[in-house]
């Protein structure tokens, strides 16, 4: 496996010298660095272009210049911005941050629903919630992005923060969503049309009756979830994870579920404490993610105090489980401050953004109101990202599920007798999952180069905004910064997936 | 049969009536769901733990009754039968094999009866299990069925199993579905299992994936597997057709010891009438979806009454049936050789990163002008490779092969293009050997187009070649997939004799194709052998099938000869041990004599 | 041996006197229709090229629109908003009815040129890419070994570089963007997609029997290579070709929208857009009109690329809804108890 690793590393070197050969020589064609200054008036404009000429060494051919290039990069030292002084590896760094906040979460929502989707879809093919979702997905993959978010400018920012003005939801609109959420529920069902008919009835009066609730309390001026319906959300979680892991069968995976649930709830009284938000304040960041891992070791734990022959697997449903619960305190506490945020100046009652990645003024106001205003300035840009990968993260995995319930071995575990859900989840799921799995490293890797036009269109500064200002004033530098930076990546995914590959399908092993 | 295995046969009844006489628990190791059948007596090493429905039963009482059993399937806007008024019935302990050709309906009669259908099928009528009702049962109802009270053998083990999960764990996740076993306990009698069905080291082999275990472990596997939860009745659909000769006597062996060993009726589902006198109690014969015959197992054999059953009895062909028709100096001992081949030595290359195989590690071979030379063995003895080598698809590595006169080590591009007009192939798998965008008379021209042959020449030998095969002669612009498996067969015999070879491989042209179609197929063969006169290499591994056309035998294993003669000779006087035990492991149609054989074997 | 029953073969059959055969090729086509939301694409596409084509003229032919993409209209009607109305039964075009841009220009015209261009581009790229990620695939797949790795590490060198520097450059070099040039750019970019998958088709069909029959009976590997092995890729090929065109269609309309393709005063969907995305609050439906073409052109190939991918899939059967199953077996039984 080493030695594999180590080969592909090298090939792999190989191929990004020749790349970044030829990036340099298209860079250093796509334009006139010194466009601006020769159509400037200024006095010393010669000074300023033998200086400019000198610096990035326009004097020698390309085909030369690369390696002056190289031979610094070598070094660790990829030149500097000529446009700012900036160093060019600063600048990287920055925009991946940015990058990786939009990227990061937009991939995730889209891998989560996409696969699931996908396998609902696949199970029920042929259905008209099978011909829907894929009539919906082409249309996602047939969007132009810059056409989506200039849409979602407009309504979900403009239009949204008109709403908040006034929060009440008409009760037409009412009806109509609920309508909508019964028909899909009862669509993405299975089994007799009485059973779809009634939980599709369920989950669209429910939707309508809170949406109607929220919009008579004014619940989208000040939100907050409270313990009662954290409780329920954390049953409901308790549920559908140990049904999806273990079957409702398993008392004991259940019972350690609930007992997470009722810890999670009894935790929201210290979790609102103002002593608490006050620790927040300072550690912010670091304080979420260890809350975090506290709460899913407790789950874990709990399952195991509950003993029993598949104490490992209680153990899981109780991490998960864990996860959820304290994703719902968080949430509900983050929400508390939505009203204070709201009301600053800043803000002033319009608090989707459509541009930027923050708002200046609001710098240092601590860790809830900083996440609140990361969030809405994440939004659109986070929406209009997932729309399009979910096109293909859908089709893709739905695909993928096709094929392998059509597998031979899916007869052999019926013929066993074994349960639909397992047949599913245990023989089909998984096995699907491995081409999806060697895609992802790739996906990302490829969307870390920075969504062009999303970043373009929002105004955020992350790498694909650095690559566009950079190509148009051609600022060499940081454009073979920015190549070098997403050329490795690119491979190093390559390198992951081939890895995942041999580590999930125990047929293919490397020869060493 | 292998001497060293020889069964208790008597202490294991013994043991039966022990376990069926005996009531309810004993010690209670094992905790009971409410519902399920009360486990018996801790079970002895050695002996099959009884916790399933096959407990409930005794030998001779009726397991499966089927009842006017309709299977249709909707294809394209109509309902086709694929099953018409199907009733049997199988009693515990019994074998009845169910058997017919493709298209007769005998799996999907068996599938619809615990519900296995595909989605545009439906199954109406009645079939009991245990006097429960199956047909129209909803499928929540039915996953408790499958497992505890019915199990089933697959045809390939290899794509039945689920290659990201071991063996060991497919085979405990059945135990832990049905029965209340602790992890500890499952895998223990996962164990038991695997060492029940034989395979060695068992402790090992829990841990090994699907793929890591070779096709008669995977189908051994796969029994464990179906026999887990103790069922009372066991579905085996062609559990051996996908194996080597010698393999499939091994777990047809396997089969037959468990019948006797466990309660469970089993339905054998076959085309291959050897296996099914070797093995079965009654017979169930099916055709376009009918029951034509049934009966005891000996009076099908002996006294067949359809018109069906008896074509479908002589078409099979028997081993040493044809000998007394042979004669030896048929082809005259100095005839011209075509093919002769001096510690041959084939070689498959280097392919990426896997070291180059020896597939042909040294033979001795020749073919004279006339003559039908066969090479028998099983999957990896190198026959096949032998074959391409001697048409140019494989460079020879050592040794020497002379190809109708010409040396073909180094041989010259331009002479191997004169020689391409000498030799020609018959390929195995009719399916893939005519390309399925031309239709079929041009890749019977194609040979000729090739060697030059102007569109009026081409256009008249293909239709002598159809006549010749017995081909319509309008069926030339057809496409192969509108043909029927012999019929493409058929045009690839008039593709090789296209131009005359002299000399002709044919590579399994028959072990694709159901047993009448085959004997059609090879009828058609030998007469244009006959005719035309041209030096045949027979590749193949059933020795049945060689014995009728072949002049001369060679058996190969490992890549070498171990072992060649007239075909008399070989049949009849078998010296190497291989040889022997290739020939009796080839099923012989005929019960009585595959008693006899048996009896000979454990003696 | 005896005489057995040709009938005792299976269920064939296939009258003597029947000389109409049945190519793949047919039956992929009478699948293709039965796809409705393919066949709709179909219709429709085919009647926006139409549209596209024959509105403004293409080249010296005249179309038969009033309005040219430059002309500049010094009336401008209805503040400029589009004149398309509908009274529920019968639409009315009047002047403008993709309405007027802030100089007067007929936004119908233009996006109707926007719409020529696209299209021009599209078939370039897919013509181009199509073309050499055959050929590269073909031998990559067909004979492996070092072949096969030197083209795979030159497919990923073209795979790193990023399709809009090339642009950038074309731009740069060429000035003003040549919609041809750009359309077979852009085909010598996008290949690479395409070549993973011919290349898998190749290293399985190679496999297959009938070419080592055509190895035998004398064919040379190029023949081998086009002449047996291609027409049974051509149903992964042309299926890819189509979702690869319309992801470029997208693509062009995104580069040109970033001001890396297109550029004025050549005119494409992603072009106006572009121009037009400032003045969205005041006239938004500069906005709408380029924009739904690009989706119209997208999601009909796309449609028409799953149809083609259905109709050349050998596995797919058509099993009917429940409702259908069981509405047949009520007819069943009914037509039974009659007889």
């Amino acid at each position: 496996m080493l030695r594999f690793i180590t080969r592909r590393l090298i090939t792999a070197v190989g191929v990004l010298f020749a790349a970044t050969y030829l990036f340099f020589i298209l860079a250093a064609n796509a334009g006139d660095p010194l466009a601006d200054l020769r159509a400037s008036t200024q006095p010393n404009r010669e000074i300023l272009i033998a200086q400019r000429t000198a610096e990035l060494h326009l004097d020698v051919n390309p085909f030369i210049r690369y390696f002056y290039w190289l031979a610094a990069a070598l070094h660790g030292d990829l030149g500097n911005d000529y446009k700012t002084g900036q160093p060019v590896t600063t600048m990287l760094g920055d925009a991946m941050g940015q990058t990786i906040k939009l990227v990061g979460f937009a991939s995730v929502a889209a891998i989560v629903l996409g696969v699931l989707i996908g396998i609902i879809s696949a199970l029920r093919q042929y259905s008209g919630f099978d011909y829907g979702i894929t009539l919906m997905t082409f249309l996602m993959y047939s969007l132009p992005s810059f056409w989506v978010a200039v849409l979602l400018k407009q309504w979900g920012a403009i239009g949204f923060n008109d709403f908040l003005a006034d929060p009440v939801i008409p009760p037409l609109t009412l009806l109509l969503i609920g309508i909508v959420m019964g028909v899909v529920v009862g669509a993405a069902l299975g089994g007799e049309w009485k059973r779809r008919a009634l939980f599709g009835g369920i989950a669209g009066t429910m939707t309508a009756a809170i949406l109607g609730v929220m919009s008579a309390t004014g619940w989208f001026l000040d939100p907050g979830l409270g313990p009662v319906v954290i409780l329920f959300l954390g049953l409901g979680v308790a549920y559908v994870v140990v049904f999806l892991t273990t079957g409702l069968n398993n008392k004991r995976a259940l019972y350690t579920a609930f007992t997470v649930v009722a810890l999670g709830v009894i935790a929201w009284v210290p979790f609102n404490m103002n002593q608490l938000s006050g620790v927040f304040a300072y550690t912010g960041f670091w304080a979420a993610i260890g809350l975090f891992f506290v709460f899913v070791g407790a789950g874990l734990g709990i399952g195991l105090l509950y003993r029993g022959p598949d104490k490992w697997l209680s153990a899981r449903a109780g991490a998960i489980v864990g996860g959820f619960m304290y994703a719902f305190l968080w949430l509900d506490y983050l929400m508390s401050w939505w009203e204070s945020y709201s009301n600053t100046s800043a803000i002033n009652g319009r608090p989707i953004a459509t541009v930027g990645s923050s708002t200046p003024e609001l710098e240092g106001s601590g860790y809830w109101i900083g996440t609140i205003d990361t969030f809405t300035h994440m939004v659109l840009p986070i929406s209009a990202l997932i729309l399009i990968s979910l096109a293909g993260y859908t089709r893709y995995m739905r695909g993928s599920m096709l094929e392998v319930m059509n597998f031979d071995y899916i007869r052999t575990a019926r013929a066993k007798g074994m349960p639909e859900r397992t047949v599913v989840m245990r023989h089909g799921f998984r096995n699907a999952l491995i081409p999806i799995a060697t895609l992802i490293p790739l996906d990302l890797a490829a969307l870390f180069g920075g969504a062009i036009i999303t970043e373009t269109v929002f105004g955020w500064n992350g790498m694909g905004r650095l690559f566009v200002d950079a190509l148009e004033t051609v600022n060499v530098n940081v454009l073979m910064g920015y190549f070098l930076v997403t050329g490795i990546l690119l491979l190093i995914g390559n390198i992951i997936a081939d890895v995942l590959y041999v580590l999930l399908d125990p047929r293919i092993r490397v020869e060493s | 049969m292998s001497p060293a295995k020889k069964k208790p046969d008597a202490a294991a009844n013994e043991a039966r009536e022990v376990t069926t006489a005996s009531g309810p628990a004993e010690s209670e190791a094992i905790e009971v769901i409410p519902g399920e059948v009360t486990p018996d007596a801790v079970p002895e090493a050695g002996e099959v733990p009884v916790i399933g429905a096959s407990h409930a039963v005794e030998v001779g009482d009726v397991v499966l009754d089927v009842t006017d059993l309709n299977v249709d399937f909707y294809v394209d806007g109509v309902w086709v039968p694929a099953a018409i008024d199907v009733n049997y019935e199988v009693k515990a302990g019994e074998v009845v094999a169910i058997v017919g050709e493709s298209g007769s309906g005998k799996t999907q009669s068996s599938m619809s009866i615990i519900g296995l259908l595909p989605r545009n099928g439906r199954a109406s009528g009645s079939a009991k299990l245990r006097g429960r009702e199956l047909v129209g049962l909803p499928q929540r109802k039915l996953t408790s069925v499958r497992g505890p009270e019915v199990g089933v053998i697959f045809q390939e083990p290899m794509t039945a199993m689920n290659p990201v999960l071991t063996v060991g764990y497919q085979i405990v996740e059945v135990l832990r579905e049905h029965t209340a076993l602790r992890p500890e306990e499952a895998k223990e009698r996962a164990i038991e299992l695997l060492r029940l069905v034989e395979i060695p080291e068992p402790e090992r082999r829990f841990d090994s994936y699907p793929h890591q275990l070779s096709g008669g472990q995977r189908q051994r596997a796969m029994i464990a597997q179906a026999l887990a939860c103790d069922p009372a009745l066991l579905f085996a659909d062609e559990p051996t057709t996908a194996l080597d000769v010698t393999v499939q006597a091994e777990i047809l062996d396997l089969i037959r010891d468990l019948k006797t060993r466990i309660n469970a009726g089993i339905v054998l589902i076959t085309h291959d009438m050897g296996v099914v006198a070797d093995m079965s109690d009654r017979i169930i014969v099916m055709k376009d979806g009918r029951i034509v015959e049934e009966g005891d197992s000996k009076d099908i054999f002996t006294k067949p009454q359809h018109e069906y059953t008896k074509a479908l009895l002589s078409a099979v062909p028997h081993l040493g049936s044809t000998l007394a028709t042979k004669d030896p100096n048929r082809v005259s001992k100095n005839a011209t050789p075509v093919l002769e081949a001096k510690g041959l030595v084939v070689e498959y290359p280097k392919q990426g990163r896997q070291p180059a195989f020896r597939a042909v590690r040294g033979i001795d071979l020749v073919i004279r002008e006339g003559e039908i030379v066969s090479l028998v063995g099983e999957s990896g003895s190198g026959k096949t490779t032998v074959g391409r080598a001697a048409v140019g698809l494989l460079p020879v590595a050592e040794g020497e092969l002379t190809v109708v006169g010409k040396n073909m080590q180094g041989i010259s591009h331009h002479d191997l293009a004169e020689l391409r007009k000498k030799f020609s192939i018959v390929f195995q798998d009719p399916g893939s050997s005519l390309n399925p965008r031309w239709p079929i008379g041009q890749s019977i021209a194609e040979p000729m187009q090739l060697a030059g042959w102007e569109k009026g020449r081409r256009v008249t030998r293909v239709s002598e070649l159809m006549d010749q095969v017995e081909l319509p002669r309008n069926f030339r612009n057809r496409y192969p997939h509108e043909l029927s498996g012999g019929q493409r067969q058929r045009v690839g015999i008039a593709r090789a004799l296209a131009l005359e070879p002299t000399l002709l491989i044919a590579d399994e042209p028959t072990s694709a194709l159901d047993v009448s179609v085959q004997a059609r197929v090879l009828e058609i063969f030998t007469e244009l052998q006959r005719e035309h006169g041209f030096g045949c290499l027979f590749v193949s591994h059933d020795l049945a099938v060689v014995e009728q056309l072949s002049d001369r035998i060679a058996v190969m294993k490992d890549g070498v000869i171990v072992e060649q003669g007239t075909t008399a000779e070989i049949i009849q006087n078998p010296k190497d041990p291989y040889t022997q035990k290739l020939i009796a492991a080839v099923p012989v149609p005929d019960p009585a004599e595959q008693e006899r054989r048996r009896a000979e074997a454990n003696a | 041996m005896t005489n057995i029953n040709p009938g005792a073969e299976t269920a064939f059959k296939l009258a003597a006197n029947e000389t109409q055969s049945k190519s793949l090729g047919k039956i992929v086509w009478g699948r293709f229709v039965r796809h409705k939301a393919a066949m709709i694409s179909a219709v429709v596409l085919t009647i926006t090229i139409l549209v596209v084509l024959t509105s403004i003229g293409v080249g010296p032919i005249p179309g038969w629109w009033i309005w040219s993409p430059t002309d500049i209209d010094p009336t401008i009607v209805n503040n400029g908003h589009p004149t398309f109305t509908w009274n529920g039964i019968i639409p009315s075009f009047g002047e403008h009815p993709f309405g007027q841009d802030q100089i007067g220009r007929d936004v119908f015209a233009r996006t109707m040129r926007g719409g020529q261009v696209s299209l021009m581009v599209m078939v370039l790229m897919g013509i181009i890419a199509t073309f050499v990620g055959v050929i590269i695939g073909a031998y990559s797949g067909f004979y492996r070994g070092r072949m096969d790795f030197v083209l795979q590490r030159g497919t990923e060198v073209v795979i790193a570089i990023p399709t809009i520097v090339v642009t950038a450059v074309i731009g740069h070099k060429f000035g003003g963007q040549n919609p041809a040039l750009f359309g077979i750019v852009l085909g010598l970019l996008l290949w690479p997609g395409l070549t993973r998958l011919v290349r898998a088709e190749y290293l399985s069909l190679r496999e297959r029997e009938f070419v080592d029959a055509a190895r035998v009976a004398g064919a040379s590997d190029r023949s081998i290579m086009f002449r047996h092995i291609l027409p049974n890729a051509m149903g992964v090929i042309i299926v890819n070709a189509t979702l690869l065109m319309a992801t470029a269609t997208i693509l062009e309309a995104a580069l040109s929208f970033l001001g890396f393709g297109i550029q004025p005063p050549n005119v494409s969907l992603g072009q106006l857009i572009n121009e037009y995305q400032t003045s969205f609050s005041t006239r938004p439906w500069l906005f709408w009109w380029p924009g739904l073409f690009i989706i119209i052109y997208a999601l009909t190939i796309n449609l028409i690329g799953d149809g083609l991918r259905d109709a050349f899939d050998p596995r797919q059967r058509r099993i009917p809804k429940t409702k259908e199953l069981k509405q047949q077996a009520i007819e069943k039984t009914e037509t039974e108890v009659a007889q």
